[in-house]
């Protein structure tokens, strides 16, 4: 009952944070937003007993990327964005394709609602992950490890002084 | 427990705001904010369509270490090419970038 509850007030929390995010005029603001967000998320990864997932979503999105992106605003200064540029042409193609996915998505979770397979009781833990990462998913992760460093190399190799 | 299907709604919600925000935001950094929203969503639907399965949620936890590293990288390159590009030209809309034409 307890998780029901948290669950309930973190969803509201979510989608009244990400719409803000999305109609604020303020970069600043929406960043924050954004952080907010994204700590919201790490706490649902908790409950979804996915601990280290939360963690990791704290860390890399909340701290890290949150940070970065706070440090491109001030280094850029970017001009504040009118709230009227969200009535241009596009936005009805916009709303148009958001319905178009939505239809589908909304389809899809309804036929899967009835048919999902009750969860069960014992939970993956962090070490059964580690296990896991380092045995049949040894691939994907050592090179998941060569695009970090290859994304790493290339925002330095972009972001840098021209001469 | 909560069950993983409501995860999944609020997954699929949370992916079409973010979706429409990328569609007409205007400022290429707005849209990276998008972008990383929806890369979380997707997360989200991955922990919790593996939690209903036999092995404890083992393989959408191994999906989702995959996705946030992507969305490590794709920020990261992103904010380079955002901040390189308000450098050369002061501003950085979606509008004003045709290089590649269209």
């Amino acid at each position: 009952m307890t998780g029901q509850v948290l669950f309930f007030a973190a969803a509201g929390a979510l989608v009244a944070s990400s719409l803000a995010m999305l109609f604020t005029r303020h970069f600043v603001r929406s960043v924050v937003l954004l952080a907010f967000s994204l700590i919201i998320f790490g706490g649902l990864f908790a409950l979804l007993d996915a601990t280290f997932l939360g963690l990791l979503q704290l860390l890399v999105y909340a701290g890290a990327a949150t940070m970065v992106l706070v440090f491109v605003v001030m280094l850029s200064r970017p001009k504040v964005a009118a709230f009227s540029s969200l009535l241009q042409p596009q936005t009805g193609v916009a709303a148009i394709a958001v319905v178009a996915v939505a239809y589908p998505l909304i389809d899809a979770l309804v036929r899967l609602a009835g048919t999902l397979p009750v969860a069960p009781q014992s939970a993956a833990t962090t070490a059964d992950l580690a296990f896991a990462l380092m045995g049949p998913y040894a691939a994907p992760f050592e090179i998941a490890s060569v695009v970090l460093l290859a994304a790493l190399v290339g925002a330095v190799y972009l972001a840098r002084e021209a001469e | 427990m909560v069950p993983p299907v409501y995860f999944m709604v609020l997954g699929a919600i949370i992916f079409l705001i973010a979706m429409f925000g990328f569609l007409t935001r205007r400022s290429l950094l707005q849209a990276l904010m998008c972008l990383e929203l929806m890369s979380a969503a997707v997360c989200l639907t991955f922990l919790a369509v593996g939690r209903t399965m036999p092995d404890g949620g083992l393989t959408g936890m191994a999906l989702a270490t995959f996705v946030t590293v992507i969305g490590a990288a794709e920020i990261g390159m992103g904010l380079a090419i955002v901040l390189l590009y308000f450098r050369r030209h002061g501003d950085a809309t979606t509008d004003d970038i045709d290089l590649l034409g269209g």
